[in-house]
């Protein structure tokens, strides 16, 4: 059995199509975070010694470039600091490259294994052409059990590659938290079918 | 054999029956250039096989089909079937009366309001065929079937459901009960094996030729039909053979009272996991009652080659233990034709895979 013991990264759970969580989205987004707040941190910097020079009547301050008129928003601060670069983005440690993927929905359920209708997604089908009994030690303790019949499910096959470059035959199943029933949709339900009934003269 | 784009005659009868792969999809001539499509299944390229086998014969849906009847809801005999009702735009549109309730259909939006799967659904296709006819510039209010009601007649040919009853009916909105999502259940497929008990069987008569098409109706759908007075008593020659030939649709009487002897019997088969009908004894039960019984193919499972993906691939779906395996597409038939007059008796044509049951049970 191939399966991952690292779980696959966000950007391999955004390439299956499932929302990221803790994604390298995520990571950028941190990164720029640190960017703007190198930016701030300068700036309050740079104010702060013009200020306390200006109070002191620092020479200091006096030494600045004329380029550097010190006006509030009429800054260009990469020419008075030695402005941090943004760092580079952490490389991950485990990467993950897929080959294959397939959307799922259980037809039948048995002790063992479970019977699922596949849409071969890499291959861009619309329609299940494929069928596969797939054995329950495949998928998670909690997939599992809470698994029914019409359950959706992704499938991905694909090599995961460590830190140290190597590399390693990764198959996972990720069932699909489906939303809930609320009673807006029920709401909507009967109307829809109220609409359908007058139009229809059903 | 005929090559299969050869239209049938003006004074010619057809009954064409696709299948299996995502299920089964009938194609009527009735005469006169008129057609009439029931049920709908997917072609390799994911349009409904019925279309393109009246395009492949020089046919345009939107001028020569007049009825497009959905039998029941079920994945294997209405995928595609939305387009077919759009593409047919002068077709009247016939399900069973029980599709039309405001129970089923605010059961369908709730499920089907936000699309959680790649794949189609039964479930997806009521609500895409019921939301383009209420959107239709032209008026297209479907034809509701019920049991012994007359759902089409023009020109020398007439067409009654004779399913579902009103005890069917009261058992269909019972289960609509279990369909419908209650608040705070998560949303999925509807699987499947959702209750059946509104299938629509057609008795078709046109001049000297009736045929009986059995839908999925299970046995104890049969009975109440065997039971009717009202229905029409004339036997049919050729008969579509409900529910891929299993014994649970099956009833004797319906070959002694509704069939001619030695009917033409046409089936799909169906397969999912290690459960396939055709059984070996569905097959000699049959053949007991007729000889010539057909199937369009001799199982549902592909018999082409498995798709190509990089050996790590495979490597890896081995030893993960799971078996994968092709379903088959429809491109498998079975064309029966007779002239209208009945002078000379049914011609059959086999297309594809498509067999005389007698070769399964050798």
């Amino acid at each position: 059995m191939a399966q991952s013991t690292q779980p696959l990264t966000s950007q391999d759970m955004s390439t299956a199509g499932f929302p990221g969580n803790g994604d390298l989205g995520t990571v950028k987004q941190s990164i720029v975070r640190n960017a703007n707040d190198a930016v701030d941190l300068a700036l309050a910097h740079t104010d702060a010694d013009l200020a306390t020079g200006e109070r002191k009547g620092d020479a200091q301050a006096e030494s600045l470039p004329a380029s550097c008129s010190l006006e509030r928003g009429n800054r260009d601060v990469s020419q008075i600091l030695d402005f941090p670069q943004p760092r580079t983005p952490p490389r991950p440690t485990v990467t993950f490259h897929a080959l294959q993927e397939w959307e799922g929905h259980i037809v039948e359920i048995g002790e063992m294994d479970f019977l699922a209708r596949l849409v071969d997604l890499t291959a861009g089908a619309t329609h299940e052409e494929e069928e596969a009994l797939i054995p329950m030690a495949e998928v998670s303790d909690d997939d599992a059990a809470g698994m029914q019949l019409g359950s959706i499910f992704r499938w991905v096959i694909g090599y995961e590659r460590s830190a140290t470059g190597t590399k390693k035959r990764v198959s996972q199943f990720v069932f699909r938290d489906l939303p809930v029933i609320t009673k807006r949709d029920l709401r909507d339900g009967e109307c829809w079918a109220r609409e359908i009934a007058r139009s229809l003269d059903l | 054999m005929k090559s299969a784009e050869t239209p049938p005659s003006v004074d010619e009868f057809e009954l064409t029956l696709f299948g299996p792969g995502y299920g089964e999809s009938i194609v009527l001539h009735l005469g006169g250039g008129r057609w009439i499509l029931v049920d709908s299944c997917l072609d390799t390229d994911g349009a409904p096989r019925a279309l393109s086998y009246l395009e492949s014969i020089g046919l345009d849906p939107a001028r020569d089909v007049s009825l497009v009847v959905a039998t029941h809801w079920h994945d294997d005999h209405i995928r595609g079937m939305a387009e077919l009702v759009e593409r047919c735009n002068s077709a009247t549109f016939c399900c069973a009366s029980a599709l039309g309730k405001d129970e089923f259909l605010a059961a369908v939006r709730a499920l089907e309001g936000r699309h959680l799967s790649s794949a189609g659904s039964g479930i997806r296709e009521i609500h895409a065929v019921f939301s383009h006819l209420a959107q239709s510039t032209a008026v297209r209010i479907p034809r509701l079937a019920l049991a012994n009601r007359r759902i089409f007649e023009q020109g020398g040919c007439e067409i009654w459901s004779l399913s579902p009853n009103d005890r069917n009916y009261a058992a269909f909105l019972k289960t609509i009960g279990d369909l419908i999502p209650s608040e705070g259940q998560s949303k999925g497929r509807v699987p499947d094996h959702s209750p059946n008990e509104v299938a629509v069987v057609l008795w078709i008569r046109i001049e000297n030729i009736v045929v009986l098409l059995g839908a999925d109706l299970e046995r104890p759908g049969w009975v109440e039909i065997l039971q009717s007075a009202e229905r029409p008593s004339d036997k049919a020659s050729a008969f579509k053979i409900p529910h891929h030939g299993s014994n649970g649709a099956h009833a004797v009487a319906v070959w002694t009272h509704m069939l001619e002897p030695n009917p033409f019997a046409v089936l799909t088969p169906w397969r999912r996991g290690g459960h396939a009908l055709p059984t070996q004894s569905d097959v000699e039960r049959i053949l007991s009652f007729t000889p010539n019984a057909y199937a369009t193919a001799r199982n549902s499972l592909s018999r082409g080659a498995s798709t190509r993906r990089p050996k790590m691939v495979d490597r890896t779906m081995r030893e993960s233990g799971v078996k994968l395996r092709r379903l088959a597409l429809s491109s498998d038939a079975i064309r029966l034709r007779r002239p209208l007059d009945a002078k000379t008796g049914w011609s059959v044509e086999k297309f594809g895979s498509a067999c005389d049951l007698a070769s399964i049970a050798a």
